[in-house]
């Protein structure tokens, strides 16, 4: 089921009642469990069976890891669970693109190699609940936590609903000690579940929808427009990316506290960010924590000097684009993007030591200069990913870097796209300025309830509700 | 109490908010509706408020292509007919008209009933959701479900959601604000939602049309001005017509029999008209056509209703009289409009002379 569906607007409610009817914790937790299995095969039936096997083996592995007497049979569990996870993820996303590899060498080679396809279905939201089970067996491996002994509660942990498809990827640190206590929603959960729900609704159907035709209209033939309708585009995919991302997590987050949990915010104004490190701690904040735990750390961090600092971060950053999905256009902005971090470990580990870089670092202009060189960086790179070939995504850089697009190209700028993107900026700037994180929940009840009716009814009046899925679904 | 409202005093300042911004909604509520009419709805009303003696019914083919004002002072049954209304509905099939029939003209039932019938209307594969939406009681859906089990859920749903939107004002009446709007900021800034716009004049003119003119031809500027030659000219036609795909036939017919019998019962007259459609799509579509014209002809023959075959080389029709591949223009409506005249002149029996189909005729001679 996905957020933005009819049966969705069923679903919650039925489970909402169901599961606050219940009178235990055990027959509330079962509840919510079977719940989440039927959201996720409401899409696919058969498909549960991968997260049936990939929990049994991680719940398996954590008690194993736990009553193994040596180093190395401890291990060796661990690299099961890796690689189940690994394998079914590798499997499902990866198998069809390396075939189609295998063959485009075959045939640069001269062979006749035959027009295979695997026509492979990605199932929802394996990049997620993977990580999410080897994040746990290893936390268990490093003596973090303890394995959970109830097979129903570890199943709950993956499969929890409100999280299972496109993330936030969930800790079993953060969300296994939440299920101790019997779960009660606070009056404080309530509000603010209404918040996120009505806020993530707002960014998806009002905003990312409300972009999307442009952007789709506008990268699908890039040589048809001029640089300002390229640059506006790729603003408004960013726009609409995060949108729509921030917007499932939103609502995910929103529906977790109306069910007593809480789990992590997932974005924090990230296009208000000083730098590429400072952009990578807003944007899809719980895979950036889970790729320096798991694996950035493991490499060694930042302990072996610049050189090798630098390596780990352009892996990590790499298989982060990898993790995207297997196209090179992700390989590509992973390796942008970790090209990015590295630039500015140097340059700041440069100025650091200067005077006038320190000067400049406190003078006012610095921060409005930071965040627009940050947010072009961030841009050249959201290209790579949104084109559809070489040649136009060459175009739409060019634009980008002051260029005025193809001999005779038109502009096309409906103006719709301005005032969203407006708001969006006009949420990052309230945002911004507030001393929590969440800035809105400090107002005043009557006019934080004004802009929920508000919102509302500018959702019912003008939300677009025409794409069920999200863009996060295809990772 | 206080206890309480102190907890969810947000959640319920939220719902008093929804709450008066539904009374404003509903005090505009005509408003609304005249940027966005719900042309079932207000097709079924105004035939309602009307009344006439002569009804055309049928789909989207009938609602442009019959005017019903060339249909007045037509003799039936030894007196002229005096007043004539175009009750047809874009995109129903027979279920939606035969549902159209029973609530808009059972107060005050006409004497003759004109279906333009199609091959789109007998189609089992395609469903208008505005049916169970805005026409259906309970009964009709109880009915459905009977009738059609595979699509109880659909119709139910459908049922159940056209039902809720009537409770949330804001909800029923979004698009028509939503239209209302983006004109108010055209003129503000002109050019700033064109498409909005032109959606809005187009509903305003059919708004209007229902409203000031008493026979429910509500003719759409597309169709009407519209030539099928110069759209094929500027390859702006996609031979691809969705509504005749995966063509069954079954139960929209048995919702055509339904219509008999209630015609019976009160002593109305039936005609039914096979309606012209493009060369294009009798040919794109020949199959279908085959098997629609053999099951209407056999069920004709059966209930002995007079079938008109409207067929567009009987009317002469060419691709300029055409606004599409399966609606009228202007051009094509009046000569639809004539023709259909000059065959019902002269009341059922000079009619029923002409065009029993074969097979009730056949049986007839044999008996």
């Amino acid at each position: 089921v996905s957020f933005v569906t009819q049966a969705f607007f069923l679903f919650l409610p039925i489970v909402l009642l169901g599961y606050h009817a219940l009178p235990t914790r055990w027959a509330r937790y079962r509840f919510l469990l079977v719940a989440s299995w039927v959201f996720y095969m409401w899409w696919q039936p058969w498909l549960i069976t991968v997260i049936l096997f990939t929990t049994l083996v991680d719940y398996t592995v954590a008690l194993r890891i736990e009553r193994a007497a040596t180093q190395p049979a401890r291990r060796a569990w661990l690299w099961l669970s890796i690689a189940t996870n690994l394998g079914f993820l590798g499997f499902f996303k990866y198998s069809d693109a390396l075939l189609q590899g295998g063959l485009w060498v075959a045939r640069a080679g001269g062979w006749s190699a035959p027009d295979w396809t695997l026509h492979i279905l990605l199932p929802l939201g394996i990049s997620f609940h993977t990580f999410q089970g080897m994040g746990y067996t290893i936390d268990v491996y490093r003596g973090r936590i303890a394995a959970v002994r109830s097979l129903p509660d570890f199943a709950l942990f993956i499969a929890f609903f409100p999280q299972l498809v496109a993330g936030p990827i969930v800790r079993a640190g953060e969300f296994l000690p939440q299920m101790v206590v019997p779960p009660t929603v606070t009056v404080r959960q309530i509000e603010e579940g209404l918040h996120f729900l009505i806020l993530g609704f707002f960014k998806k159907a009002f905003l990312a929808d409300g972009l999307a035709p442009f952007v789709d209209t506008v990268f699908a033939h890039p040589e048809l427009y001029d640089g300002a309708t390229h640059r506006w585009a790729v603003i408004a995919y960013m726009a609409q990316v995060y949108c729509d991302f921030a917007g499932y997590s939103d609502i995910a987050v929103g529906c977790a506290k109306w069910l007593g949990f809480e789990l992590p915010l997932n974005f924090r104004f990230p296009f208000a960010a000083l730098s590429p490190a400072d952009f990578w701690r807003r944007w899809h904040i719980t895979l950036s924590m889970w790729l320096r735990d798991y694996v950035y750390l493991p490499l060694g961090g930042n302990r072996g000097g610049m050189a090798r600092t630098s390596l780990n971060l352009l892996v990590t950053m790499t298989l982060c684009g990898i993790w995207h999905g297997p196209s090179w256009n992700y390989v590509l902005w992973g390796f942008y993007n970790g090209m990015l971090l590295v630039a500015h470990r140097i340059y700041d580990r440069v100025l650091r030591r200067v005077a006038w870089g320190d000067r400049l670092r406190g003078s006012a202009v610095y921060a409005p200069v930071a965040l627009a060189a940050t947010f072009a960086l961030v841009a050249l790179g959201f290209a790579i990913v949104r084109s559809h070939t070489w040649a136009g995504w060459l175009l739409v850089e060019q634009s980008l870097l002051g260029g005025a697009g193809a001999v005779g190209a038109q502009r096309w700028i409906p103006a719709s796209i301005p005032i969203l993107l407006s708001l969006v900026a006009a949420g990052h700037a309230f945002g911004e300025l507030g001393v929590r994180r969440v800035r809105m929940l400090e107002l005043a009840p009557p006019l934080r309830a004004g802009i929920y009716a508000t919102a509302l009814v500018v959702l019912v009046l003008y939300g677009t509700w025409s794409q069920p899925t999200f863009i996060y679904f295809q990772f | 109490m206080r206890g309480v409202w102190r907890r969810y005093r947000l959640v319920g300042l939220v719902l008093i908010g929804l709450a008066a911004v539904d009374l404003v909604v509903v005090a505009s509520r005509d408003l609304w509706r005249r940027y966005h009419p719900s042309d079932y709805v207000e097709r079924v009303d105004a035939c309602r408020r009307h009344g006439c003696e002569l009804a055309v019914i049928g789909g989207s083919v009938a609602e442009e292509g019959i005017d019903p004002s060339a249909l007045v002072g037509l003799h039936w049954r030894g007196a002229p007919v005096r007043s004539a209304y175009n009750l047809g509905l874009e995109g129903a099939t027979s279920a939606e008209v035969w549902h159209a029939v029973r609530h808009g003209l059972d107060a005050h039932p006409p004497a003759v009933l004109v279906y333009g019938i199609s091959a789109s209307d007998l189609n089992d594969s395609r469903r208008e959701p505005k049916g169970p939406r805005v026409l259906m009681d309970l009964r009709d859906v109880v009915e459905w479900m009977r009738a059609r089990p595979s699509s109880a859920e659909w119709v139910v749903r459908h049922f159940l959601e056209g039902r809720m939107s009537t409770v949330w004002q804001l909800y029923r009446h979004r698009e028509g604000i939503r239209l209302w709007s983006a004109v108010q900021l055209d003129r503000l800034w002109p050019g700033l939602f064109p498409e909005a716009v032109r959606d809005a004049q187009v509903n305003l003119a059919v708004a209007s049309a229902l409203i000031d003119r008493p026979d429910g031809f509500t003719s759409r500027p597309w169709f009407r001005n519209g030539r099928l030659d110069h759209r094929k000219t500027a390859g702006g036609v996609d031979p691809r017509f969705p509504f005749l795909e995966h063509y069954r036939l079954g139960e929209n017919l048995a919702y055509l029999g339904r219509l008999l019998d209630w015609a019976h019962q009160r002593d109305i007259s039936v005609l039914l008209v096979d309606m012209p459609v493009s060369a294009d799509l009798e040919r794109n579509y020949g199959d279908a056509f085959a098997r629609y014209r053999q099951a209407l002809r056999a069920f004709a023959g059966e209930r002995r209703v007079p079938l008109l075959d409207a067929h567009r080389l009987r009317l002469e029709l060419s691709d300029a009289d055409f606004g599409d591949l399966v609606h009228l223009n202007a051009q094509g409506s009046a000569r639809m409009s004539e023709w259909l005249r000059g065959q019902l002149d002269g009341g059922p029996a000079a009619v029923r002379a002409q065009h029993v189909p074969r097979t009730a005729a056949r049986r007839e001679g044999d008996a």
